[in-house]
């Protein structure tokens, strides 16, 4: 926790609540995630991970408190201008462009997702000649490191889950984010597909982006996060090294009960 | 083919159609050439919003009715030339766009589609209301006397007309659906909420999806009262431009500019060919008939057949 403090963090998330009628899904919630840091959050099903992803997203606007990334507040910012601004993020259930082949859907967020703007600096307001042609190499490595090139010309409604879970991510990769927020990305994977996505995930550090990993695989979180938060119920009950973390008895109890 | 190659093909091909009207024997032809060309027009109109978007407008009637209503209203102001009429429609009907987009568009699918319902409602009660432009009476509409380029009827200024603003909506279409915008606007019919955290920015390009669908819809009003010479609201807000404009693009294909192109055509042609030799009170049944075939057998319309069948030749 200490470390991330010490930079300017990317993202500051303080106060934040969250209120579905009578329903408190986030209470009061403080994170800070460094430039390049990889953290993983944690929490038992309902604990509010996925609202909280929802609200720093812009997908859900948040009642109270403040999102900044850069120290800018970007609370009341559009979902889509806050991945211009850097933060992308992929879906717990995968929700694939379905009549695009796998290539065009990397294609979207590289032309309307980028800062400053698609491929090559053309805005993509611009009615110029097909866009498309021109992010193809950008997407076609995207894929490769994903390994789904070889696919890159199906449907992507008719993808496997594990390879519609692969899109996800790589399209969320696609906007050059600089922070990715990874909604359970490995969830009904196997051991080597884990391997795989992680191998991913740790070669984003080099491009200076910073990971969010929400996740219930164990073993892919530990071995991936440099810091765990532990949501519970709506509130960030731990935040720290993630072995102090998990011997932590009231994260045991929230995890494995009484 | 590069957009501005397009245009070139397209209006040449218009161009080159109107240079052949001499030849055409009948002027019933220009009548009913006008008619089917219309419904091009419409269809491909409400394609760019039903088509590229998947967002459904029922109301396409009110924006034809405003282009027509809108060069009424003209012809008895100021009787200004045929080309600033059409030009004044176009615009209006786009604002009328601008303006429904900007606050219905934020509604997700069905509610929209109920929104642009009650819009046709509330114009034609408008319109039936407001005096100047005929009211419930309807206004009659003399055909200029002098024609231009030495033609000798007035139905074939109006055919050309509509033969260069097909070319022209055909134009927009194509250039929308191939660029980036178009690619967005797919995204929203696929995912609309993926498409807004990919870094689409929805709600402008739905709106502006909807200024262009409802401009287009208008220019295809705009000579409207001149063909009929006698309009009124039950004319102008017809059922069956809300009903054709819908059913078109689905019996050729919403994913591509030549899907609406040949539904109409095929649809607007039948249509005339019934009117004539049985009679028009059969136009919707047909319509409806042929909407449960393809609903049922080819559900992405021709095109999305001939797709499919490409695919499996490959």
């Amino acid at each position: 926790m200490e470390k991330a403090q010490e930079v300017t963090p990317l993202l500051q998330v303080t106060g934040v609540t969250k209120r579905f009628g009578g329903f408190t899904a986030l209470d009061a919630v403080d994170l800070a995630v460094a430039p390049g840091e990889r953290l993983g959050l944690i929490g038992p099903n309902g604990s509010g991970k996925s609202t909280l992803v929802n609200c720093i997203a812009g997908t859900l606007r948040n009642d109270a408190g403040r999102i900044e990334l850069n120290g800018r507040d970007i609370g009341r910012e559009p979902a889509f201008r806050r991945v211009h601004l850097g933060v992308s993020r992929s879906f717990q259930i995968p929700r694939p462009f379905k009549s695009m082949s796998v290539i065009d859907n990397l294609r979207i967020p590289i032309l309307w997702g980028q800062t400053p703007n698609s491929a090559d600096g053309v805005s993509p307001w611009n009615l110029g000649s097909d866009p498309g042609l021109r992010a193809t190499d950008e997407a076609m490595k995207i894929l490769e490191e994903i390994g789904l090139s070889a696919k890159c010309d199906a449907m992507s409604g008719g993808l496997t889950q594990v390879d519609m879970r692969k899109l996800e991510l790589a399209r969320a990769i696609a906007a050059k984010p600089a922070l990715l927020i990874a909604d359970e990305a490995m969830a009904g994977l196997s051991a080597s597909e884990v391997d795989d996505i992680l191998r991913l995930l740790f070669g984003m550090k080099e491009r200076g982006v910073a990971v969010i990993m929400i996740e219930h695989v164990m073993r892919a979180v530990m071995k991936f996060s440099e810091r765990i938060a532990v949501l519970v119920a709506g509130r960030k009950i731990a935040d720290g090294d993630p072995q102090a973390v998990v011997a932590q008895p009231d994260v045991v109890t929230a995890y494995l009960g009484q | 083919m590069s957009h501005s190659r397009f245009a070139l093909v397209a209006f040449a091909v218009a161009g080159a159609i109107i240079a052949a009207s001499p030849l055409v024997p009948n002027d019933y032809y220009f009548s009913a050439a006008y008619t089917v060309l219309q419904f091009v027009i419409l269809a491909t109109a409400w394609n760019i919003l039903g088509g590229y978007a998947g967002y459904v407008n029922f109301g396409s009637a009110a924006f034809f009715a405003v282009g027509a209503y809108s060069s009424v209203f003209l012809y008895k102001w100021a009787h200004p030339p045929l080309i600033v009429m059409i030009v004044s429609g176009t615009v209006a009907a786009g604002l009328l766009g601008l303006a429904v987009g900007y606050l219905t568009l934020r509604m997700r699918g069905v509610f929209f589609a109920i929104a642009t319902l009650a819009l046709a409602v509330v114009l034609y009660t408008f319109v039936v209301n407001w005096d100047y432009v005929g009211g419930a009476r309807g206004a009659y509409i003399l055909q200029p006397r002098d024609l231009p380029f030495g033609l000798t009827r007035y139905i074939h200024v109006l055919y050309a007309a509509m033969v260069l603003m097909t070319a022209f909506a055909l134009v927009i279409a194509r250039t929308i659906e191939t660029s980036a915008i178009g690619r967005g606007l797919a995204a929203i019919r696929d995912d609309e909420l993926a498409a807004e955290c990919a870094g689409v920015p929805t709600l402008r390009l739905k709106v502006l999806a909807a200024s262009v669908s409802g401009a287009l819809m208008g220019m295809a009003g705009t000579t409207f009262p001149y063909y009929l010479s006698y309009v009124e609201p039950s004319a102008a807000f017809n059922l069956s431009y809300a009903v054709n404009s819908i059913a078109m693009p689905l019996i050729g294909g919403m994913m591509s500019w030549i899907g609406p192109l040949l539904g109409a055509l095929l649809l607007g042609t039948v249509q005339q060919v019934v009117q004539v030799t049985v009679s028009s009170e059969w136009n919707l049944l047909i319509v409806g008939v042929l909407l449960v075939v393809f609903v049922t057998l080819a559900p992405n319309g021709i095109m999305g057949w001939v797709d499919a069948w490409k695919r499996r030749k490959k």
